[in-house]
């Protein structure tokens, strides 16, 4: 079963997210910022992320940071969720990091397309 | 008040320093024109003169033209003085830019009458240059005013945007999920407009960060020598895929060779906005046209249909953001940013965009230009 985290500050995009990759048949942990992503991580989370940039705690590149830097991410492939149509500098140094970008407002093929390339990805 | 007598006459300078002295003035004195000429540049020199026609050096109608010359700010009020009292002295002193002309000896009450004259013209002066001052920094501040709502109304544009996406999601998201398990027909239709309200949203949340993109900071990647023609047929091909033509033609009459300084992107954006919009407003089977032209440095496009046309109104109006010539604004599909985006693109290549229409039903024409290649530069316009 594909394990996915959604990190989202917005509980609607939490909620839907998790409502349809459940449905996908997918194993859902959400995370209501980037420190609680951490949490998950260190509590032994691999699969694929799915990880909000604009988040008031930690916003997603410092959480991809500090994953990095605790050497957590081996296992995991990281998706941006993203608001913004344009390259962001505050992702400069860990785009190699990055598996995809997902563009807000998406549907559900696209982020159910996504979700299961990464996971086709990570499998062995 | 600051005075010079110029003369060479030291006679002539002793006499008139008398008179002057007893009416209050501070007396200068040169004894040629190059000192005179030195005197005027000091920063606080004498904004009155008495200058004589002959002296060496520099005449004094020489003096004039060079005091009254462009560049000069402090410009002083002149009296040329003369031994010859005829008309074409007269004359020629004036035009030489003295501002007066007494013949010697003066009679000092004229004199006095006559410097008097040259006070007042230069408390004008001053008055109107310290107008002039004020009104300049009110329109700096009124300006840099501007300039701050303008850029505060793009900012919440741009912020509106990008935060009407995360709400967004869940219906762009779940909507297809609920119609797609719904098995009552009416159900679905109504999911069906709930979805089409979403989408709308979601394409009028893009066109508007569109529009902040190519007015924002970036600016176009402007290359030379891109060939016009086929950025029309690249335009042409990709519209016929995303529309319904519908038994529509496009005519396409652009020759080889016209090559533009352009963001090959962006022009293509502008002629795909232009092409949907003749779609758009042609019946099916109607006729559009594509073709351009060189001339004097400048490439001309134009797309025609034989659409509904445009009145006055809505052809003055047509590349305001947000206006739809559809008084109704019932078509819900277009954000009315498109014409908008394309003039803020034409604009920045340092180029122009106008339409024409000979009425409603009658077709309509939009134009664009666009630097060519070998042409002038966009220049500072381009900015």
């Amino acid at each position: 079963m594909t394990r996915v985290m959604i990190v989202d500050d917005d509980k609607a995009i939490l909620n839907t997210v998790s409502l349809i990759l459940r449905r996908h048949g997918c194993e859902v942990v959400a995370a209501a910022g980037g420190r609680a992503c951490l949490d998950e991580m260190r509590k032994g989370f691999h699969g694929v992320i799915l990880m909000d940039i604009m988040m008031p705690d930690l916003n997603g590149w410092d959480t991809i940071r500090a994953i990095l830097a605790a050497n957590l991410l081996q296992g995991s492939l990281v998706c941006m969720l993203t608001a913004r149509a344009t390259p962001d500098p505050q992702a400069a140094g860990i785009e190699e990091a990055v598996f995809d970008y997902l563009p807000k407002p998406f549907d559900c093929e696209a982020l159910l397309g996504l979700v299961d390339l990464a996971a086709a990805c990570l499998e062995p | 008040m600051k005075i010079l007598i110029a003369d060479d006459d030291a006679t002539t300078r002793v006499l008139l320093r008398g008179v002057l002295e007893k009416w209050g003035y501070a007396v200068f004195e040169a004894a040629s024109g190059p000192e005179a000429w030195e005197h005027f540049q000091s920063p606080d020199a004498a904004l009155l003169a008495i200058i004589d026609w002959m002296m060496p050096g520099i005449s004094g109608p020489e003096l004039c033209r060079r005091l009254k010359g462009a560049g000069r700010t402090r410009i002083p009020y002149v009296i040329l003085l003369t031994s010859r009292a005829d008309l074409e002295d007269l004359i020629q002193g004036l035009d030489s830019g003295a501002d007066d002309f007494m013949v010697k000896p003066c009679q000092n009450e004229e004199l006095r009458a006559r410097l008097n004259v040259g006070r007042r013209f230069i408390l004008l002066q001053g008055q109107l240059r310290e107008a002039n001052d004020r009104l300049e920094q009110r329109v700096r501040h009124r300006t840099e005013l501007i300039e701050g709502l303008l850029r505060q109304k793009e900012e919440l544009l741009n912020y509106l945007s990008h935060d009407l996406k995360t709400p967004l999601t869940p219906l762009i998201s779940l909507l297809p999920v609920l119609r797609a398990s719904e098995s009552d027909p009416e159900r679905r239709e109504m999911l069906d407009l709930a979805l089409e309200g979403a989408r709308s949203i979601q394409a009028m949340v893009a066109r508007v960060l569109e529009l902040c993109h190519v007015g924002g900071r970036s600016r176009p990647v402007i290359q030379g020598g891109i060939e016009l023609r086929d950025l029309v047929n690249a335009a042409v091909d990709q519209c016929r895929q995303i529309r319904q033509w519908e038994g529509r033609t496009v005519q396409t009459d652009v020759p080889e060779g016209i090559r533009v300084r352009a963001d090959a992107v962006q022009v293509r954006q502008v002629l795909e906005q232009l092409l949907d919009n003749a779609v758009r407003f042609t019946r099916p089977g109607g006729k559009i046209r594509v073709s351009a032209g060189p001339s004097q440095g400048l490439a001309t496009v134009e797309v025609t249909d034989n659409g509904i046309g445009l009145e006055v109104e809505q052809k003055a109006r047509l590349f305001e953001p947000f206006y739809k010539a559809d008084k109704s604004r019932h078509d819900r599909t277009a954000a009315g940013l498109g014409l908008t985006i394309a003039k803020t693109i034409v604009e920045r290549h340092g180029g122009e965009i106008w339409a024409e229409s000979a009425g409603l039903q009658r077709g309509s024409t939009i134009y664009f230009t666009l630097p060519t290649a070998e042409g002038r530069s966009p220049g500072k316009d381009s900015v």
